[in-house]
């Protein structure tokens, strides 16, 4: 990919044809103004922090929130024109899956599953919900009662039931975050190859970068309501150009003239505005190094990361900036420390003033 | 083991100035029935209890409270439904209106239910010109235990309502069930335990019911003689014996006391 090809949005014409939300809603204190588009057949993952409003995006998708302003619109059809709700949750085939399973309790496995066929009085509703079982790897669970079922069973069924209600587009609410650290990888990965085998048009919430790098082809982050980066995955992911998307996807990015910082290559200077670089390739030490790129800084915090420890640094006046350091070579490093940082120069990367910015592929 | 058990007897022990008012509240409420007892003539209980007066007040009491339990699931559903899914501010002034027949004096309902029903009530005219009668008749008796038990089940099951949450609704509603669907297959299912605990608690209420009957339907033997209204008779001195009145308030006791122990037990069967 190239800087030159990817707007900021996706293409008016893809939109149309796919799922479409414009809207504007006010509860209490908070707001949600988001634009977002999925192409037929895409899927968006919608990233952002706790509170952000990313659920609030999916109840008014599923046609469960009525915006103060605004339209859903899938495939030409309108579904919601604010204050009116058009066409109701139970006409939309928009299934909705959220962080807790929700079977309910009263109803067997195989009838959770076969809710949705029944409802929408599809023929040999069993039958379909047998393969749906069968094909989550859940077809031994089906007279049982949902109280008995571990978390990463329940979430399998629970999948099984959104998708037997053959709905054309499914909305995910971090479906793996009630799951512990041995189901959720297994699920994320059926999900991904269940996801891509069924063709659905799909919006992913999630806090965690990690779901959207498997399943997703376009990103949104999501901040207090409002969409501060949306467009193809690797872009986002790979070179986000806010300091909020590049701290949540773990990316440091400063602006220009930070700590004498200076790249190796890039635009012509006067035309830099950021500079980005990742957190592997800050090297923190106690004494002054030779060399370019070396600025003094404090330690304001220390969090495990993988194969080692993440440190946080503080500049005054600028963004924290996140260096990945070896535990062995941790030494003294506590916070409030006085400490040196550096980054080799072909490390930094440039970001052109008010355009787009240069592309790198994802990690 | 042993020592983890020990542990947690020793945490739930209570302290003295807790056990020893707990140990009288439940004389104050359990002695005065046991206190029934002796003074019942178990000689002649059965042939008691299958005199004709005993009879025909006890199966008018259970026809009556039947439908009035009708009555309330009727009307009381839908308005729990309403109070559960209205603004909290809404549903605080519908829960307040729909408790007050629970607090107040049921002789105070029995004159408000008059003023409506009566012959010079608001209604009154109006069933007159109809050539319908409801005081003093067993639909007055109905109509009493309605308006004293239906409380019991809104309050109930508008609880359970609230417990279950919209949530289960919405995932039916996005799986494709329509609002009546919903409500069918999944809100009343899971509000099923607060639903039979409200119909307990209405027809235990509905068939002790004294105070509004006595006014708005009357005590004529036979026909608006309930159980209560009979052991009240009873102990007048008036038309039945003072044995009929023991034996009738027994066995309003044990009717009361199986079914409050009955209902825990199927809700915990239920639960498995």
């Amino acid at each position: 990919m190239t800087a030159g090809d990817a707007p900021t949005s996706l293409a008016p014409q893809a939109a149309g044809e796919g799922l479409a939300a414009d809207v504007r809603l006010r509860r209490g204190g908070f707001t949600l103004d988001v634009d977002l588009a999925v192409p037929p057949g895409g899927t968006l993952a919608l990233l952002g922090p706790n509170g952000s409003g990313k659920s609030t995006v999916l109840g008014v998708l599923a046609g469960l929130l009525v915006p103060d302003t605004g339209t859903v619109v899938w495939r030409g059809r309108t579904l919601t024109r604010a204050p009116d709700l058009l066409v109701p949750p139970a006409e939309r085939r928009i299934g909705l899956l959220g962080q807790e399973p929700l079977l309910f309790p009263h109803l067997s496995v195989l009838d959770n599953v076969a809710f949705g066929p029944r409802s929408r009085r599809l023929p040999d509703a069993a039958a379909r919900a047998t393969r749906w079982l069968e094909r989550l790897g859940v077809a031994h669970l089906a007279q049982r009662r949902p109280r008995g079922l571990s978390g990463g069973q329940a979430a399998r069924v629970a999948l099984a039931r959104a998708l037997a209600a053959e709905p054309e587009v499914l909305l995910l609410d971090e479906p793996l975050a009630s799951l512990d650290a041995v189901a959720a990888p297994e699920l994320r990965h059926l999900l991904a190859e269940t996801l891509r085998d069924a063709g659905l048009t799909t919006v992913l919430v999630s806090h965690d970068v990690l779901d959207a790098a498997l399943v997703a082809d376009h990103v949104a982050v999501l901040r207090e309501g409002r969409v501060v980066e949306h467009g193809p995955r690797a872009e986002v992911l790979g070179a986000p150009r806010t300091e909020f998307t590049a701290a949540f996807v773990g990316v440091n990015l400063v602006p220009v003239g930070f700590g004498g910082l200076r790249p190796a290559a890039g635009p012509p200077a006067a035309a830099v505005a950021r500079l980005r670089f990742r957190p592997a390739a800050v090297t923190v030490s106690e004494q002054r190094p030779g060399g370019d790129n070396t600025w003094e800084t404090t330690v304001r915090w220390l969090e495990p990361a993988t194969g080692g420890v993440r440190v946080r640094l503080a500049t005054p006046g600028q963004p924290d900036v996140l260096a990945d350091v070896d535990a062995a070579a941790l030494g003294h490093l506590r916070p409030g420390a006085r400490v040196w940082a550096h980054v080799p120069a072909e490390s930094v990367q440039a970001l052109g003033r008010g355009e787009q910015a240069a592309c790198e592929s994802p990690t | 083991m042993t020592g983890a058990h020990d542990a947690e007897r020793a945490r739930q022990r209570l302290p003295l100035g807790v056990l020893v008012p707990a140990v009288l509240g439940l004389v104050l409420l359990v002695v005065p029935l046991l206190a029934l007892l002796p003074r019942v003539d178990w000689s002649t209980l059965p042939a008691t209890l299958l005199s004709p007066t005993a009879r025909d007040a006890v199966w008018l009491s259970v026809r009556t409270a039947a439908a009035a339990v009708v009555c309330c699931l009727a009307l009381g559903v839908p308005l729990a439904l309403l109070i559960a899914r209205a603004s909290p501010r809404v549903a605080a002034v519908l829960r307040a209106v729909v408790t007050l027949p629970l607090v107040l004096p049921p002789l105070v309902g029995g004159v408000a239910l008059l003023s409506v029903v009566g012959r010079t009530g608001l209604l009154g005219g109006v069933l007159d010109t109809l050539g319908v009668t409801v005081a003093f008749t067993p639909w007055a008796i109905v109509l009493a235990q309605t308006f004293v038990a239906m409380p019991f089940l809104v309050i109930a099951l508008e609880g359970s309502l609230r417990a279950v949450g919209a949530r289960y609704e919405a995932v039916a509603a996005t799986l494709g069930a329509r609002r009546l669907t919903v409500l069918r297959r999944v809100t009343l299912p899971l509000v099923a335990p607060g639903l039979l605990a409200g119909v307990v608690l209405a027809f235990t209420r509905a068939i002790g019911e004294f105070g509004a009957t006595a006014l708005v339907a009357g005590n004529r033997p036979g026909v608006t003689q309930t159980v209560p209204m009979a052991i009240y008779t009873a102990y007048n001195g008036t038309g039945v014996a003072r044995d009929t009145a023991l034996a009738l308030s027994l066995l309003l006791v044990a009717v009361a006391l199986v079914i409050l122990l009955l209902v825990p037990a199927a809700r915990r069967r239920e639960a498995l």
